[in-house]
């Protein structure tokens, strides 16, 4: 039997075009994201999803659907406000631009879940997190004060209003009180040493960072943060 | 124009019709009759570079979605039936590399395609089945879409968004430079999906056949051919790096009549 140009010709397109169009039909053929991570293959959690392996085109639903954990601990520990099962991962790094080694992103979020859930994940260094999420975690004693210390801080929180796919609406807060706000800053914002002493608790040097001193009285900053400025403000 | 022209045009303007569309649709807009899947999602290598984790795992690489395989397949179905047409009548990579060569052919003229010695040429078809092997082990291990990074095709279609590495931009101008004085030098020295469709070409079932009794030993074959395989020489053509275009046939360049064409069967011509 031979075949011609025209033979060949028609062979390609049926065969690519009608396999497709089969495939489609019987529910093959899938152009998006199963989202189902990728199982872990060695150690004490062998077949649990591997956080590691959550990716940008993850919702918050498609990650309480793989692991144990909730969107509104996401929501909550992410600022995302409105749809938050809705809302994909990739946008948090176009909400959350950072020109430091770091960035609160799809991986930021693969730290959350991995020490929320106790699974292993391997820290790159560049995963920041929001202050009151550290602290979150240390309280839940998912984190201890070692590696709290290692992580980076994203400071700006935006509360994150997701409308619909193609919409985030932002209203930027420009804290007062930041992961490297020290003690002596505080007194610079016009706090006296009671109200800041009643706030954090006691500290030693006024070159500490506010944040440790919270952490060192088991004290929330991310609650300290909001009393801080509450007394700024007054 | 020939026929194999127009179906690489088709493809060419298909793929970057979906590409745009996927542009469009991740910014709200695009054409809703049209498909707008990711390029990830329409390239068959990508069930292959995922066929391990997909087997050992149940889960696919990062970006590689089930449309992949199901592609991956119909391709490895058109390979077994016609060798690997798709590298030939289908691939856009391939098919743009083929056009800027013919306007080497125009600026160099006879030097085209010759400034490689032959034995070099073959040698360096080797080391596609190098870049293949690295991609599946580095892939395998890491469950990370490494080859993207340097993927001249997904560079190609996808410039103009900040999603292509700068080494991928690198390399695809690097080929296209290259494609003024190679015919398709991507396929023949570097790309692993050719090199793993080129496997086919040991037991097609329709195979480029010359038969010796008429041929007149004229080499029209061997000048045609893009992949720079010496047809002339063959009885069934079962060199790994023929793409199945046709160009050598009767039917296109070879002068006479049912001398070299696309043959089913065992029987052996030559």
């Amino acid at each position: 039997m031979k075949l011609n140009q025209k033979s060949i010709a028609i062979l390609v397109v049926v065969i690519l075009f009608g396999g497709v169009f089969v495939s489609d039909t019987l529910g093959l053929w899938k152009t998006e994201s199963s989202k189902v991570p990728v199982k872990i293959q060695t150690g004490e959690f062998v077949g649990e999803a591997d956080p590691a392996d959550i990716r940008g085109s993850y919702t918050l639903s498609d990650i309480a659907n793989a692991f144990p954990i909730s969107v509104e601990v996401l929501a909550e520990a992410f600022f995302i406000e409105e749809n938050a099962a809705e809302f994909q991962l990739k946008r948090l790094e176009e909400t959350y631009a950072s020109e430091d080694d770091f960035e609160l992103g799809t991986s930021s979020v693969r730290l959350f879940v991995a020490r929320y859930t106790g699974l292993p994940y391997e820290r790159t260094g560049e995963e920041a997190l929001f202050p009151h999420t550290i602290d979150f975690l240390v309280k839940e004693g998912k984190l201890t004060l070692e590696e709290a210390e290692q992580i980076p801080i994203m400071e700006s929180e935006i509360p994150i209003v997701y409308e619909n796919e193609n919409t985030v609406e932002e209203e930027h807060v420009e804290p007062l009180v930041k992961g490297n706000t020290t003690v002596a800053d505080l007194f610079g914002l016009g706090l006296s040493e009671e109200e800041i002493v009643s706030v954090i608790g006691d500290y030693d040097s006024k070159g500490d960072l506010v944040r440790d001193v919270c952490n060192s009285n088991e004290v929330a900053f991310s609650k300290a943060k909001l009393t801080l400025q509450d007394l700024v403000e007054k | 124009m020939k026929t194999r022209r127009w179906v690489q045009i088709g493809f060419f303007l298909f793929i970057a019709a979906i590409a745009v569309n996927h542009g469009l649709a991740e910014s709200g807009g695009g054409i809703a009759w049209l498909s707008n899947a990711s390029l990830h999602a329409i390239c068959p290598f990508g069930g292959v570079v995922t066929l391990y984790t997909y087997i050992t795992d149940g889960a696919m690489i990062k970006k590689i979605h089930e449309s992949s395989l199901v592609l991956m397949g119909l391709v490895l179905f058109l390979s077994v039936l016609v060798g690997p047409a798709f590298c030939g009548w289908v691939c856009p990579l391939g098919s743009i590399q083929e056009w800027v060569g013919k306007l080497g052919r125009k600026i160099f003229g006879k030097s085209y395609n010759r400034l490689i010695p032959k034995k070099a040429d073959r040698l360096l078809g080797w080391i596609r089945y190098g870049v293949l092997a690295w991609v599946l082990v580095v892939t395998a291990l890491s469950f990370d879409l490494v080859f993207s990074t340097v993927d001249p095709y997904f560079a190609l279609f996808q410039f103009w968004t900040g999603e292509v590495a700068i080494s991928a931009i690198i390399i695809l101008l690097t080929v296209l430079g290259l494609s003024l004085i190679v015919e398709r030098p991507w396929c023949r020295y570097a790309c692993p999906y050719g090199a793993f469709l080129g496997i086919s070409n040991k037991f097609r079932i329709f195979t480029i056949r010359r038969n010796a009794k008429t041929c007149v030993d004229c080499k029209q074959c061997d000048s045609v051919c893009p992949m720079g395989i010496e047809v002339s020489t063959s009885g069934k053509v079962r060199d790994l790096r023929c793409i199945s275009c046709m160009e050598c046939t009767s039917e296109a360049a070879c002068p006479i009549p049912e001398t070299v064409q696309l043959l089913g069967g065992i029987k052996d011509e030559a």
